[in-house]
């Protein structure tokens, strides 16, 4: 049934393309518009159920001085960061954690999957985000001036090439506006891990790039924790407790959504019509076609395999329209914002949208499918 | 053959807005017979058509088709009768459009087992039963009136059922092209098969061997 319904598809070809068209049209608004939610939902994850491990320490850090990245130079408490000569900076809370690690010499704080290791060797695992794109190579040295005559170095071991627009985007899409597409992670036994973003995400770890930079500790490293927290609580006054990081979590995720308001405001519109649209053309066609199928004969099943086969041939070039609407968005440089990127989240967002969507077009064929509909189709109608 | 006894059927049964249209139908019909039901409009002729054409639903009473009583059929089973043991002509023709007169011929057969080779012989002897062979390949979308309506036998015949029903199929069509249309029907019948008509028109109804009257929801 699913070859007839190739065929319906085919021969309304026309009318399926505009279905086609509308979809792929409503895809990238419903992208949109959760890409704008999502992308601050992620800055800021604003509700606790996503939260729900224990142990964890949040830390926000004052802006740094934009005047000291454009000199290269980082002023952290009266220390003088400089980054090394290709022009890498290193953000507050990467140099607060490597200060930390750096006076103490006794590494402690770990993260993600290198916790066992690093147990061992004693080393110190470090971020250090904000790195361009191409920067270093595996065997580089990053130096830092701790002050103005102490330097510390780090050989790259690693270094995370960007494979695909997706991975490319993805990276953009952390660093938001920011020219930065790397995350390295610093053992201080002068050694660098680098880290893939999605790992590192995965492993808990997140500095965010922006204005509210957040340290995670994971589960089992409170005391590690405590130990960096007692440190960023004496170079600052930004500490701020959980209860308070959430609240403000909340408070920026609202503000920031709300900035998007007309955007999201026309998606949705987009959306709306785009759907009805869609339903309207499609209901056109396919509720007197079923009536007829019903007429000569087909059982609900096979006019389910009919519509199914139609529907899927609509998604099918739906997405197809849309893998090349985004692959030219992700590879040129029109997506300034990040959010209009191709993160893995946004990925499985359109996979699970378009599964959603083969359902509703499915429903949308197969709503003549229900026993009732052809019969009154054919009483009203024929 | 043909037997309801006691049947009724109410729309919208059991909701505020219910609306009786048949009432305590009995009726026989026998094998090979050609039928007209006539009567006006909204008295009832086409529910009954629906009922025995397997479409649709009776709250009482029952429905046998060659003895097989179409209530305790389940919906499968009811789309296998209408697939196989009737075929249906309506006013409208009930083509797709966009489909050649070959494939819209050859719907019923999409939907029962059967193997390719017999597929494009019986839509061959279908579209040679009702005189437009050559008309196979052209789409319905380019044809006249009374050569959709000859379409719409051939794929009422193409499974060689035992019942033809046909509702108002001179409806849409001129006098003269409606009068064939009729022939075409009752040569069907005189080749054995058994063809109901339902029909508004006394001129066409007195033309069958039968006529059967209905009036408010109940045969006269």
């Amino acid at each position: 049934m699913l070859f007839l319904g190739t065929s319906e598809f085919l021969k309304n070809i026309k009318l399926n393309l505009l279905v086609a068209v509308l979809l792929s049209v409503l895809a990238t608004a419903l992208v949109f518009v959760s890409s704008v939610i999502g992308y601050e939902w992620n800055r800021y994850k604003p509700f606790s159920f996503l939260e729900n491990k224990s142990g964890l320490y949040y830390f926000e850090i004052d802006e740094y001085d934009d005047e000291c990245i454009e000199d290269k130079y980082y002023t952290y408490n009266s220390s003088v960061f400089k980054a090394n000569e290709s022009g890498t900076m290193s953000t507050i809370p990467v140099l607060c954690i490597q200060e930390w690690a750096w006076k103490n010499y006794q590494p402690r704080l770990m993260y993600g999957q290198w916790l066992g290791t690093s147990s061992e060797s004693g080393a110190i695992p470090i971020v250090v985000g904000g790195v361009k794109a191409d920067t270093y190579a595996v065997g580089d040295v990053l130096e830092f001036y701790v002050d103005d005559t102490t330097t510390a170095s780090f050989e790259v071991v690693g270094v995370l090439v960007p494979k695909s627009s997706m991975i490319c985007a993805t990276m953009k899409y952390a660093a938001k506006d920011r020219d930065y597409s790397m995350y390295y992670d610093v053992m201080y036994d002068e050694q660098v891990f680098v880290v893939d973003y999605n790992v590192a995400v995965q492993n808990n770890l997140r500095v965010l790039l922006g204005p509210n930079r957040i340290v995670t500790f994971k589960d089992g490293y409170e005391s590690q924790a405590e130990e960096f927290s007692k440190f960023v609580m004496d170079k600052t006054d930004t500490c701020i407790s959980q209860a308070e990081w959430k609240a403000n979590c909340r408070d920026l995720f609202f503000r920031n959504v709300r900035t998007y308001i007309p955007i999201i405001a026309i998606g949705i519109i987009l959306i709306l019509i785009c759907s009805y649209a869609s339903v309207y053309v499609v209901q056109a066609y396919s509720a007197r076609h079923m009536a007829i199928y019903y007429l000569v004969g087909a059982n609900q099943g096979q006019r389910f395999g009919i519509c199914m086969g139609n529907g899927l041939g609509i998604v099918g070039i739906s997405v197809l329209i849309d893998a090349f609407v985004f692959e030219i968005i992700a590879l040129s440089d029109f997506d300034t914002t990040g959010i209009f990127s191709f993160s893995f989240q946004t990925f499985l967002i359109l996979t699970v949208f378009y599964l959603i969507y083969i359902v509703i077009i499915g429903l949308v064929f197969g709503g003549t499918v229900k026993n009732k509909s052809p019969k009154d189709y054919l009483r009203n109608n024929m | 053959m043909i037997e309801i006894k006691n049947l009724n059927k109410t729309y919208n049964y059991g909701s505020k807005n219910a609306y009786q249209a048949l009432f305590d139908i009995n009726l026989t019909i026998s094998d090979g017979e050609l039928v007209a039901i006539i009567g006006k409009s909204g008295a009832g002729k086409s529910t009954l058509l629906h009922i025995i054409g397997a479409i649709d639903s009776y709250e009482s009473g029952s429905c046998t088709l060659d003895g097989v009583a179409l209530e305790n059929m389940s919906e499968k089973e009811l789309a296998g009768v209408r697939n196989e043991k009737i075929g249906i002509v309506l006013q409208d023709f009930a083509l797709i459009e966009d489909y050649t007169v070959e494939e819209n011929v050859g719907l019923p057969l999409r939907f029962c087992k059967i193997k390719a080779a017999q597929y494009k012989a019986k839509v061959r002897d279908a579209l040679e039963a009702v005189g437009i062979p050559e008309l196979a390949l052209k789409e319905v979308n380019k044809l006249s009136g009374g050569q959709k309506q000859r379409v719409a036998i051939a794929r009422a015949i193409v499974n060689d059922p035992s019942f033809i029903l046909a509702d108002e199929p001179t409806g849409a069509l001129d006098t003269k092209t409606g009068q064939g249309i009729i022939k075409l029907l009752e040569e069907l019948n005189s080749k054995g098969r058994t063809v109901i008509i339902i029909t508004h028109d006394m001129q066409i109804a007195q033309s069958c061997k039968r006529m059967i009257v209905i009036e408010d929801g109940r045969i006269v």
